[in-house]
């Protein structure tokens, strides 16, 4: 489902003196008497310039009069570390250690970590996690955030989203679920260091074998039967698999996005009999073209290339040099299925519109 | 009829299958006895079966042992077998609905058939030599050879190709279809859309065969290839492998046996 949705985010540079292209800017003291009410958080976090120059954001923050019951974390995001992942990812273990304790009384609940994934996708999760009978925060939940309805009246700060208290709360979860590796394993390793919460890392659960891990580590910590909807819908899905196998067995995919959802895409094409041909993330790391290897021998598939730190442009060199049958990705790659004339298949992040 | 009218013998031939093929046109050029027909017929096997080898070998590797079972008709659920044979895979179970004893058993048989009610189904018809058109290709010496050696007007039934201990069934019903795939487990049952489902929903690949379902040709040479080609992916589609879910086989509660 395409989200065309509002999100509002300053802007600005951190402290005066460091205006390189600006006569004049805001401070984050000014900032913050425009932006606190009715907010309880500001979350920060830098830009290139800001990183190269230095700013030292604990101690501009800790200089900030901050007001009872409101809160500001940051994390580091400069452009030149990592991909978006990286900061989300940085983010997301930010918002735990600023926030996040340990009140001694475990809560009964699973902190969710979803990992870089659209509103549907959460809500997914959720409900899964609901049909199991487990209770969760998930955090960062961005749905009926950013898939909020067209309801006739405009709303700065829609209903959905992870609350403040939850975020401090999650110091008292049982248990973590990091899903994604790349995205979500620092935050959970955060929560360990600091609450000593017990984390397991999963892939996203795109797939079948994927799902199963998510809900077989639901029910390891529920320890209740599992609901004959999930049961229902796993069946469909096996059964539409099957039906349709004469048209996806051996076919090549090209796949490319944000690792751990290009790796989950990766399983669920080869649970469907094609061949995940080429895998390319942008996001740099090792860790990404091993598990890859591992998919490929798991399933016995030869010939198959994985790059991390990877671009479109040389995806596209890929497959004028061997064609795919089937493009999956983000909007970017309708260049690359124009060009050749290959169908494409939109998933994952930016998800934008058909033009 | 048409022998006896006008004195044009018959073979039975079948194109399913690389041996049945290369049997089949085998005994045209024997029919023919034609040194030029008979060469050009070896050619166009070797040419062929050049084409094919490393398809066939490869699908074979793959579908070595494998077990079917085939409910059809039109004698499809013989043919049929002899094309699985090609790819090292047995048939457990073959039938026909419709066929009669002679479909089974071979023309030998027919002399002793009792006449029934089902007999009666199709109006016998008697011809006469026909005066101007009737005409014999080969010399009687030769046709009475041919006849002799079940080259000619000669059908052995199904039951010759059938191996020991695998069963060869009449009009299968519903039921016993369901109970026969139940107990014997083929890798693939081939039958129409009737059944195709059944079997699917209960776990087992099912092709039809009485159309080629998403594909074909599978007659000839070639056709050979694609009937591999599609049978082979329907068995490894890796769906197969999800059927079960894994918390179907894992205990709920873990823990560690203690207390004392």
């Amino acid at each position: 489902m395409p989200h065309l949705e509002y999100m509002n985010a300053c802007h600005t540079a951190m402290v005066l003196k460091v205006v390189v292209l600006f006569t004049e800017c805001y401070s984050l003291d000014i900032l913050k008497i425009r932006l606190w009410h009715p907010q309880a958080i500001i979350a920060v976090h830098t830009t290139c310039l800001s990183e190269t120059i230095g700013d030292d954001l604990t101690s501009i923050i800790q200089d900030i009069s901050i007001p009872e019951g409101k809160y500001m974390i940051h994390t580091n995001t400069p452009s030149y570390k990592g991909s978006h992942v990286t900061g989300f990812s940085n983010m997301v273990a930010s918002f735990i250690s600023y926030l996040s304790v340990k009140s001694g009384k475990k809560n009964g609940k699973v902190a969710i970590i979803p990992g870089f994934t659209n509103p549907g996708d959460m809500r997914e999760m959720k409900k899964i996690a609901t049909a199991m009978g487990v209770k969760y925060t998930m955090l960062p939940d961005t749905s009926a955030v950013m898939d909020s309805p067209m309801t006739g009246k405009f709303e700065m700060y829609p209903k959905g989203g992870t609350t403040v208290e939850e975020i401090i709360e999650l110091g008292d979860s049982e248990l973590t679920l990091a899903l994604g590796k790349a995205a979500s394993e620092s935050g959970a390793e955060t929560l360990e260091k600091k609450c000593k919460v017990p984390y397991k890392v999963l892939p996203l659960p795109i797939g079948i074998a994927n799902t199963d891990e998510y809900i077989m580590a639901l029910q390891s910590y529920s320890k209740q039967e599992i609901p004959y909807m999930i049961e229902e819908e796993r069946g469909q899905l096996v059964d539409i698999l099957i039906d349709i196998h004469q048209y996806t067995y051996n076919k090549k995919v090209a796949i490319f996005g944000d690792p751990d959802t290009v790796l989950g895409l990766a399983e669920f094409v080869l649970e469907m009999g094609m061949i995940p041909k080429y895998l390319v993330t942008g996001t740099p790391g090792d860790a990404f073209g091993a598990a890859a290897n591992e998919l490929f021998n798991k399933f016995g598939v030869t010939d198959c290339k994985a790059k991390a730190a990877g671009d479109l442009f040389e995806l596209h060199q890929w497959i004028k040099e061997e064609g795919v049958d089937l493009l999956i990705g983000g909007t970017h790659g309708k260049y690359i299925a124009r060009a050749e004339d290959i169908p494409f298949v939109r998933a994952g992040f930016p998800y934008g519109q058909t033009r | 009829m048409l022998e006896e009218k006008y004195g044009v013998p018959w073979v039975k031939v079948n194109f399913i299958g690389v041996q049945g093929t290369i049997e089949s046109l085998r005994s045209i050029a024997e029919y023919f006895n034609d040194p030029e027909l008979t060469e050009r017929t070896e050619a166009v096997i070797a040419d062929e079966l050049d084409l094919i080898q490393e398809d066939m070998d490869y699908y074979k590797s793959k579908l070595k042992g494998k077990t079917a079972a085939i409910y059809a008709g039109g004698s499809r659920s013989h043919h049929y077998q002899v094309l699985l044979k090609d790819l090292g895979m047995s048939t457990l179970m073959a039938g026909y609905e419709f066929a009669h004893r002679d479909d089974y058993e071979g023309r030998e048989v027919i002399p002793n058939i009792k006449l029934d009610a089902d007999s009666k189904n199709i109006e016998s018809i008697t011809v006469e030599p026909d005066p101007e058109k009737y005409h014999l290709y080969l010399g009687e010496e030769d046709y009475k050879k041919l006849v002799e050696d079940k080259k000619l007007d000669y059908y052995g039934g199904m039951v010759k190709e059938m191996e020991d201990g695998t069963f060869m069934i009449d009009d299968l019903n519903h039921f016993e279809t369901e109970e026969f795939l139940k107990i014997y487990k083929p890798d693939i049952f081939f039958s129409g859309i009737k059944d195709k489902f059944v079997a699917q929903k209960s776990g087992i690949l099912s092709r039809q065969i009485h159309s080629y379902d998403y594909s074909g040709p599978y007659a000839g040479f070639r056709g050979a290839v694609n009937f591999a080609r599609d049978i082979s992916m329907g068995i490894y589609t890796p769906a197969w492998g999800y059927v079960k879910a894994p918390w179907k086989n894992k205990p709920i509660l873990d823990g560690v046996i203690g207390g004392e």
